[in-house]
């Protein structure tokens, strides 16, 4: 099936604009609350609600990969594909505890690199900044391909020129906002993806019912229906083990962690986990109706643009639109401000400046945001043809930190040349299984070898670690 | 659901299991979308957004 827009380019144009200047507007209002200093750029206040605080967490989740590789899964591994994206949101979940324990230990703490050089030292801090910095690039680019392949299949605007408007749109109003305008959007964009993806999926199903993809599917894509299928099981592994590398590790939940109010920081990782998990099921059902209905897509990652706007005409690309740019809008601005928060705190103020003052290390942070979505732009200017090569391949660095965090929160003994081997270890082993076996296996290999690792390095040379340390000034 | 001879290697998920899937995904999504909203006019009227 050819791949042609559906949106004619003047609406799609009134789209961007009307969305860019409600979130710019909205960004630079929500920025000027607040006491105006470091803490209040990067971390909103540290006093965020559970509304709020959930929403952020949702809207940041659902990136352009649960859009657009959500239904790529459900296309190309049926149920499977869609339970295993679904179970991403355990990632959210199973980090609700250890959020409250970071809050407990960590009154004044900015991002999780503080955590990793109080806790296990410098050289650590350096393989673990390493990591998040592929993983962080990795993200980026996914979002800004995200992008570029959207504005191009809805509405036939160049692949860089859709880049380069989600990306500028959202450093615009994350350099003016900060955290706060960046906690404020997502909040209406959460809002808006999941009435928008509720009123596609229902239209879409009416027009084609389940009855009907069922009978469709037993009969010629059996497969995409077997709940056994050992690819889908191991895809399902791989998916939740990936997003528990993604979520402990990553500065996006972490600053969210410190931003929110300490009483609904729990609560907050679960109810967002829980809602999450709809979304992607939702939109990779939409991939089973195109291979139900046999069309064929030659970039597959398209597949639920391109189906949206055949089932349901102009309107149904509208929809889609919407739904996509706020989506990536609301990942990329998280990405950028918690990526400058780390980068800001970690390196300029903690390593190269510590006598800096509280506007130098919030100028710092602002330059930053406008820094990465500079370099996001030029690594993302060759396109490539599937997010999930891109996606894959950083699992096997996540998912080696999981345990080392994990221990790190709750074992005085856990130890800091453990962690470090544990990372490096868990990396290479996963890198190794993503080359000779397949990219969906690099997560549990990784995850695997790492939590060997630390746990025998730690009962074979326990640490004892004062949990005070952890309490560092700002 | 139904298993065929192969019962480790295939179980197929049969219509109506299948439809299930599909309107619990729709409803888990509206009612998240409502859960969000009825969160946020209760820590409005509490002043405890922010």
């Amino acid at each position: 099936m050819k791949a042609e827009p559906f949106l004619a380019p003047g609406l799609a144009w009134a789209l961007v604009v009307l969305f860019s200047v409600l979130w710019i507007a909205l960004g630079v209002a929500w920025g000027r609350r607040g006491k105006g200093d470091a803490d209040e750029y990067m971390l909103a206040g540290r006093n965020i609600g559970l509304a709020l605080s959930t929403a952020t967490l949702m809207a940041s989740w659902v990136t352009g990969n649960t859009t657009l590789l959500a239904p790529e899964f459900g296309y190309k591994t049926g149920l499977w594909g869609m339970f295993s994206y679904a179970l991403a949101g355990l990632g959210l979940i199973l980090f609700a505890p250890l959020a409250l324990r970071i809050k407990q230990l960590m009154p004044h703490g900015r991002t999780s690199g503080d955590f990793i050089r109080l806790r296990y030292g410098r050289f650590a801090w350096l393989v673990f900044m390493v990591i998040t910095a592929i993983y962080t690039l990795g993200f980026l680019m996914t979002q800004a391909m995200g992008a570029g392949i959207l504005l191009q299949s809805l509405s036939g605007f160049d692949y860089h020129v859709g880049m380069i408007v989600v990306i500028g749109v959202a450093m615009l109003y994350t350099l003016y906002g900060g955290m706060r305008a960046v906690i404020g959007t997502d909040f209406i964009q959460s809002v808006l993806i999941m009435v928008l993806l509720a009123i596609v999926a229902v239209l879409a199903f009416r027009q084609f019912p389940a009855p009907a993809v069922h009978a469709r599917l037993i009969n010629s894509h059996a497969d995409h229906l077997n709940l056994l299928l050992p690819a889908g099981l191991l895809i399902a592994w791989n998916s939740a083990l990936f997003s528990m590398g993604e979520v402990f590790h990553n500065n996006i939940w972490w600053s969210r962690v410190f931003a929110s109010r300490r009483s609904v920081v729990m609560t907050s990782f679960v109810l967002g986990g829980l809602a999450w998990m709809s979304v992607p099921i939702v939109t990779g059902s939409i991939g089973l109706v195109a291979l139900a209905r046999g069309l064929e897509f030659p970039q597959v990652n398209m597949v639920f643009p391109v189906m949206a706007a055949d089932l349901l005409g102009v309107g149904g690309a509208a929809l889609v639109f919407v739904v996509v740019f706020a989506s990536l809008t609301s990942t990329l601005d998280s990405l950028l401000a918690s990526t400058a928060d780390l980068v800001a705190e970690d390196i300029y103020f903690r390593l190269l400046r510590p006598q800096a003052s509280d506007a130098q290390l919030k100028q710092a942070a602002r330059v930053t945001v406008v820094g990465l979505a500079v370099v996001t732009l030029l690594l993302s200017w060759p396109r490539l043809d599937s997010l999930a090569s891109v996606l894959f391949f950083t699992g096997a660095l996540v998912a080696s930190t999981v345990w080392p965090v994990a221990c790190g929160l709750y074992w005085p003994h856990a130890n800091r040349n453990a962690a470090i081997v544990a990372m490096v270890s868990g990396s290479v082993v996963g890198l190794l299984a993503y080359v000779w076996i397949a990219p969906y296996c690099a997560a549990v290999f990784s995850t695997a070898v790492s939590a060997l690792v630390m746990v025998v390095g730690s009962v074979r040379w326990p640490e004892r670690f004062q949990w005070s340390l952890l309490k560092e000034a700002p | 659901m139904s298993c065929d001879s192969f019962f480790l290697l295939t179980w197929y998920v049969d219509a109506s299991w299948f439809g299930a899937v599909i309107v619990v995904s729709q409803v888990a999504l509206v009612l998240a979308v409502l859960m969000l909203l009825a969160i946020w006019c209760f820590e409005w009227r509490k002043k405890r957004i922010w």
